[in-house]
């Protein structure tokens, strides 16, 4: 629906690939205006005549279909270039990967090439993921704009055109990404096995090898060294030819030599070995080794100097010795020293280094390269070039400065007046003064924009790319400062100023919950609190709600936000409060809501829905040209019987986190470059199909997989980890039976697994976390579904519809007697009278008694229903006596209806409060419990003729899904109970109310899902095939679209009452199924029958 | 007016078939001869036939006072329909291609269905699905091609899930003795009753006088017999008497006109549908 403003955004990553997309906006455009002249021969607006814009539309397919083919032509000539382009940067990675290694340069992981050859390959895979989704984002394009097409002209090109046109373009044929993707982790495999061989020899021949102990590297002969390395690990012949060398690797022991040194405590000793490290290190060995017929020494010298040179720069050693350094070489270190064969490589020169170096400014070397310029201009010319020179990220030495905040830097750069400009884009299409400003480096922003005269309000007319607004950069990073220097310096229509997705800063300020003193700086800078952005369509405020950022919210509305607004689905603000749960969000908007109920209340009439017949009905591709109709709804509603459920197999969630936050991988095995793309899982019962869970896992996605499977012995998953392209497998994993076993004992269905990763050579390389669910089918006699009539639910309406005019009725009707029940220490289940947790004058917990101390301190017997001589009513157990499930279902009255409550508490609550749990207790058993109570009482019913009606309720949601798949008789309604009301404010509690018996009230953790948070809930019902949920009553009032939103999943809507509030609630006027009061639960009678 | 001898008159003008004007009564209502197949038969002129014919029954069924609502089916909508009979049909077998057997047996399935579910009767609440779910078997039950479920929903304008329902309620009711066949109402309710499904077909002399087989051709003279003429019919849609190209059989050759006096007065105080039962 907003691919046009994907697009945007995924080019202002790409810049490389910019202008070289489909032009998505512009054939959209090609569209409309092509069914224009229809509307405009007419004079008048015609919307209902859609077929006449079907027909000139289809005079004009060719001209649509001429601008596609270019389009097409555009993006494949493009691919085709990136593509010969990358190949050969491929080529010369591997030559040069192979040179290293005969040469013995990759001896081990710390020498400079092996650094080198590894940055290269990963701007390398980096390339080609940009290329990969550069393709992706094309090939999306191309099928969204044909649907478009088809959709305005109603034809059928897409899937035709798509086969026969699009797909068979080089660009989209081409598997050269995966292959190059895959041929690059070969390379990277065998990079990352001589870094492992060099591990193991070094172990085992710990004084032969260049190691990382800096002492002993001195005095070891590096040529020596990487020989003897080689012919062990890579089955090389030794050198025999005493006389070679290679100055390269010469330089590189240097290199280390050098760095070294610098680690030296004392300043003094240091120094001198520095100062003279040039003369006798360097000139030595070139005077004694190199042979006199060569080519001059001089040059030798020159260049090897300047290596080291460069090499240092960016390495750790501090300004002081690396000055001592540069002075005693003196003239021969070249400042203009480029590597001139780095194509593949990052291309810097050593104003990028210095820059890089992150804890030493370096800005003696710019000094230096400023005073030599002073003698010669042509000196200037190059140092122009160089400081304006871009690397393989398309940076800048200033990017750098300003990037790590190298303030000196910045300065003396801006001073030195050669930098071209200081506006220039890097490939994250970032300017100097977005990274400072990201950075939070206000001085450095200043200094840009008062030396620099950086460009503050850039738009995508100046450099004909687009890119970062640094004032939307300052709002998404909190930057007070810098919001304010740009917006001083400045003076730009803040209206004007979008990002990609169309938000304003205020709308990027409200979202990242902005404090007090940026809402006022954009606020008096001309922003309107009230702007409707361009993507959500919605204002600051929603956004602020929408994250629950109370103080961000309530700034915005004393600035005048309005939070009167409907946005594009006609949902309120308040709604989305509501929906999301942000409770301390909802009490402020509370009182500042006017009370008015909503005006805009979905017609629930099914007379006006009748005698306007409305064409709600989507067009489905193969149905195309039916005119819509609908016929009345019939009079008996379509009824489903019961729910899914679990006969006999075993129910496995395997559910993923947010993101790819279940897979840890080693941070210090950085072999592992390629970000993971998937997951498959695989099982090894055969009839259970492999799953694959695309990485990484979005909020509303379904981040979850399923399994139904006979038995747990015996059944084991493999999971395996790939990049997003190519098929070369990252690491995998085994869930083995044996991890499995044993939990239908376990006290919560509920827990996570730690899986080791391997790679390809069993080495590990992470670990996998994954949360899990079991859920055991019902171990006794099930209540046959065909001899006991099972609930029913029917919806009528729109089913594809989101929300709207949707009814959902079910057999539920009448009042039903609601009672707690939870066990006991010994597992019985009990009714507790109060609805309480505790008893007593000590609060004493009810979860750690078991039936005789219960009875003693109660003073009568649980099952009995005799008080002495005197029959306790039903009234009286129900209300007044701690009994057994048993005997109270016993003495029901005939016909009764009853809510069982069952409460076992949170884990967050068992964590929190704390509570124990005895070990005769689990959740499954208990609830199987629960559940053969409940039955043999509808089937005693059921014999003596009298009928029953049970529903189940639970704040656990845990609880909710157990019962829900072990049996499909009876109904399921999830209670979302985290939140009570105190002194006319909302605030939050744990689901059973249990904040007050906690030993540290400080401590109690509230964060349990679905607790508060509607949205949570509702997803968490509908997933779990639930019949309803109930939510406070005054939630569900003080929003109408809340309640058709509930309804639109194919839920049931019960209003709850807050503890200790009593309204009579008349169900015939509120537009809910059903009410939940202290001791009831009724439901609207259902209107047919 | 004798619609009889202003049909004849009214054959020489065949042009005039199309016309719509409203009925002013002046001019002579044509007359359109209709081939003896019913297979040969133009389909719009059966869709107008048929839905003469239900319009018919509904007016009939309609007028009966119901006293309770425990009567009600899954044909039943909530409040009637707005769009007409003939408009229904003529969706119908516009956009899901039926045959003209479809229509023919759907009209059978009325008096299939009402002996065997007392609870259904034709009527303006359940005429609509009715129609869709008996097309809808129909065309699965006797042609070589059909759509699926989704597209005659789609057509009808109910949700597939309905029509699953009602399709599996009408093929349940009815035993699934969809086949247009004489002896079906009585082996139904042999079935009902034994609990037992029977096999065996009725002997040759027990069969009806057309042995069994040539039920639709029953029901298509029955039809144009019936609704045949112009001014009997409460569907004023389209101007126009209908007879059959050659004389049917003797024995059907009775006058239309005390037929059709005979049929009303029989069928005004019981089930509609029992006015096309066939004479035994």
């Amino acid at each position: 629906m907003k691919f046009g403003k994907h697009l945007e955004t995924r080019q202002l990553a790409l810049p490389e690939y910019n202008g070289h997309f489909i032009d998505y906006k512009s054939l959209k455009k090609l569209i409309k205006q092509l069914s224009l002249p229809a509307v405009g021969s007419n004079g008048i607006l015609e919307t209902g005549d859609e077929s006449l814009v079907h027909q000139v539309l289809q005079e004009h397919k060719a001209s649509f279909f001429f601008r596609l083919e270019r389009e097409l032509e555009k993006v494949n000539a493009y691919y085709l270039e990136k593509e010969a382009d990358l190949r050969i940067k491929f080529d010369i990675l591997r030559l040069r990967f192979e040179e290293f290694e005969k040469r013995g340069k990759l001896a081990s992981k710390n020498t400079v090439s092996y650094r080198h050859l590894r940055d290269g390959i990963k701007k390398f895979e980096r390339d080609l993921a940009h290329l990969e989704q550069f393709v992706e984002l094309n090939r999306t394009g191309f099928s969204k704009v044909l649907k478009k097409w088809d959709k305005r002209s109603h034809s059928h090109t897409k899937d035709f055109y798509l086969a026969t046109v699009v797909s068979v373009q080089p660009v989209f044929t081409r598997n050269e990404a995966s292959e190059l993707n895959d041929a690059v982790s070969v390379i990277l495999m065998q990079l990352n096995e001589i870094g492992n061989s060099e591990d193991f020899f070094s172990g085992s021949f710990n004084a032969r090898t260049v190691s990382t102990s800096y002492a002993r590297v001195q005095d070891i002969d590096p040529v020596a060294s990487s020989v003897a390395s080689y012919s062990l690990s890579g089955g090389f012949k030794p050198q025999t030819e005493p006389d070679f060398f290679d100055i390269g690797t010469e330089i590189e022991s240097w290199y280390l030599e050098a760095l070294s040194i610098g680690k030296l405590k004392d300043e003094e000793p240091r120094w001198t070995l520095l100062r003279d490290f040039p003369q006798q290190k360097v000139q030595a060995f070139v005077e004694s080794h190199v042979p006199h017929s060569r080519i001059d020494k001089n040059l030798i010298v020159r260049d090897a100097l300047t290596k080291i040179f460069l090499l240092l720069v960016s390495s750790s050693i501090d300004d002081e010795s690396l000055r001592v350094f540069f002075e005693s070489a003196g003239s021969s270190i070249d400042l203009s020293y480029t590597e001139e064969d780095d194509v593949v490589f990052s291309k810097r020169n050593i104003f990028h280094e210095a820059a890089i170096c992150e804890p030493h400014s370096r800005g003696f070397i710019l000094l230096r390269a400023l005073d030599q310029c002073k003698g010669s201009a042509s000196f200037e010319s190059t140092l122009r070039t160089l400081l304006n020179a871009q690397d393989a990220n398309g940076r800048t030495p200033l990017h750098y400065a300003c990037d790590l905040g190298k303030m000196e830097f910045v300065k003396l750069l801006l001073n030195s007046n050669l930098l071209d400009s200081v506006d220039i884009l890097d490939n994250d299409s970032k300017t100097p003064l977005v990274l400072s400003v990201i950075k939070n480096q206000p001085e450095i922003t200043e200094a840009l924009l008062v030396l620099g005269h950086a460009n503050p309000s850039p738009s995508v007319k100046d450099s004909g790319k687009p890119q970062f607004a640094p004032l939307n950069v300052a709002c998404a990073y909190q930057n007070f400062a810098a919001a304010k220097l740009i917006l001083d310096f400045s003076n730009f229509d803040l209206s004007a100023v979008q990002d990609s997705h169309g938000l304003c800063p205020l709308h990027i300020v409200a979202k990242n919950g902005g404090d007090a003193k940026m809402i006022e700086l954009l606020v008096s800078h001309g922003s309107d609190p009230n702007r409707i952005d361009g993507f959500n369509g919605w204002t600051p405020v929603f956004y602020a709600i929408q994250e629950g950022h109370r103080n961000t919210v309530e700034e915005l509305l004393k600035h005048g936000a309005s939070i009167d607004i409907y946005d594009e689905d006609n949902l309120s603000p308040y709604f989305y409060a509501l929906w999301e749960g942000h409770l301390s969000v909802v009490n402020l908007l509370r009182g500042h809501c006017s009370q008015k109920t909503d005006t805009t209340n979905p017609s629930m009439d099914p007379l006006r829905s009748v005698l306007e017949p409305t064409t709600v009905m989507r067009l489905e591709d193969s149905l195309h040209g039916i005119p819509d109709f609908t016929l009345p709804p019939p009079i008996i509603p379509l009824r489903k019987y019961g729910h899914n459920f679990l006969e006999k197999k075993i129910f496995v969630n395997l559910s993923f986190r947010a993101g790819t936050a279940s897979i840890v991988l080693n941070k210090e095995d950085e072999m592992v470059l390629s970000s993971p793309g998937r997951i498959t899982l695989t099982s090894n019962v055969s009839d259970i199909i492999p799953r694959n869970v695309i990485l990484p896992t979005e909020d509303d996605d379904e981040n979850f997989v399923v399994f139904q499977v006979d038995s747990l012995d015996g059944f084991s998953i493999d999971f395996e980890i790939f990049p997003s392209f190519g098929t070369r497998m990252i690491a995998k994993t085994t869930a083995m039976s044996s991890l499995f076993k044993g939990h239908d004992k376990q006290p919560s269905s509920k827990g996570a697994f730690i899986l080791p990763l391997f790679d390809a050579r069993l080495k590990n390389v992470g670990e996998l976390v994954l949360d899990y669910t079991f859920i055991f089918p019902y171990s006794g006699r099930p209540l046959e579904i065909t001899k006991y009539e099972t609930y029913w639910k029917s919806t009528t309406g729109n089913e594809t519809g989101k929300s709207g005019n949707q009814f959902i009725t079910s057999s539920l009707s009448g009042t039903y007697t609601n009672f707690f029940l939870f066990p006991l220490n010994d597992g019985t289940l009990i009714v507790s009278p109060k609805k309480a947790f505790s008893t007593g004058p000590m609060d004493l917990k009810i979860f750690d008694l078991n039936a005789n101390q219960l009875e003693k301190l109660m003073g009568y017997s649980l099952q009995g229903n005799h008080e002495g001589s005197k029959e306790v009513t039903y009234e009286q157990l129900l209300n007044e006596r701690f009994t057994t499930l048993e005997t109270l279902l016993n003495n029901t009255p005939p016909n009764a209806k009853l809510e069982i409550e069952v409460c076992f508490p949170t884990a967050c609550e068992f964590e929190s409060i704390p509570l124990k749990l005895s070990p005769l207790v689990n959740i499954n058993d208990f609830i199987d419990n629960v559940l053969s109570s409940s039955f043999a009482h509808a089937r005693q019913r059921f014999h003596n003729g009298m009928t029953s009606s049970i529903v189940f309720t639970s704040r656990n949601p845990e609880v909710c899904s157990i019962l829900n798949w072990k049996q499909p008789n009876f109904p399921v309604l999830f209670y979302m109970n985290g939140l009570r009301k105190e002194n006319g404010v909302l605030v939050k509690d744990t689901p059973h109310h249990l904040s007050h018996l906690s030993m540290d009230p400080e401590k109690v953790n509230y964060k349990e899902p679905c607790s508060r948070c509607i949205r949570e809930a509702v997803q968490f019902a509908s997933y779990n095939n639930l019949l309803g949920v109930i939510v406070p009553l005054e939630l569900l009032r003080s929003s109408q679209q809340l309640v058709s939103e509930i309804r639109g999943r194919g839920l049931l809507v019960i209003g709850s009452l807050f503890e200790g509030e009593n309204i009579a609630v008349d169900l015939a006027g509120e537009d809910i199924n059903g009410v939940r009061t202290h001791d009831t639960l009724q439901f609207k009678g259902s209107i047919d029958m | 007016m004798s619609d009889k001898e202003s049909g004849g008159a009214s054959a020489k003008h065949p042009d005039l078939t199309e016309d719509t004007k409203p009925d002013t009564g002046e001019d002579p209502v044509p007359e359109v001869a209709l081939p003896n197949d019913f297979s040969q038969c133009p389909r719009t002129d059966l869709v107008i036939l048929i839905s003469r014919m239900l319009s018919f029954l509904i007016r009939i069924n309609d007028s009966i006072p119901k006293d309770n609502s425990s009567e009600l089916t899954r044909f039943h909508s909530r409040v009637p329909p707005q769009i007409s009979v003939y408009d229904y049909l003529m969706r119908l077998t516009r956009y899901s291609s039926l045959e003209p057997a479809v229509l023919i047996a759907s009209v059978y399935y009325i008096d299939l269905l009402s002996a065997m579910y007392t609870a259904f009767s034709l009527n303006s609440l359940t005429v609509h699905r009715f129609l869709l779910t008996a097309t809808t078997v129909g065309s699965k039950g006797l042609c070589d091609s059909f759509c699926t479920n989704s597209h005659y929903a789609k057509v009808g304008g109910v949700q597939c899930s309905e029509l699953h329902v009602l399709e599996s309620e009408f093929l349940k009711r009815v035993n699934y003795r969809i086949l247009p066949r004489d002896d079906n109402i009585l082996n139904c309710k042999a079935e009902r009753r034994e609990g037992l499904f029977v096999t065996a077909t009725y002997a040759k002399e027990n069969r009806g006088p057309n042995n069994g087989f040539n039920v639709l051709d029953t029901y298509y003279q029955k039809i144009i017999e019936i609704v045949g003429s112009y001014d009997s019919s409460p569907d004023k849609t389209k101007r126009a008497h209908y007879v059959m190209k050659t004389p049917p059989a003797p024995r059907e050759a009775e006058a239309p006109k005390k037929k059709r006096a005979h049929e009303e007065s029989e069928s005004a105080g019981s089930q509609a549908s029992s006015s096309c039962k066939k004479p035994a």
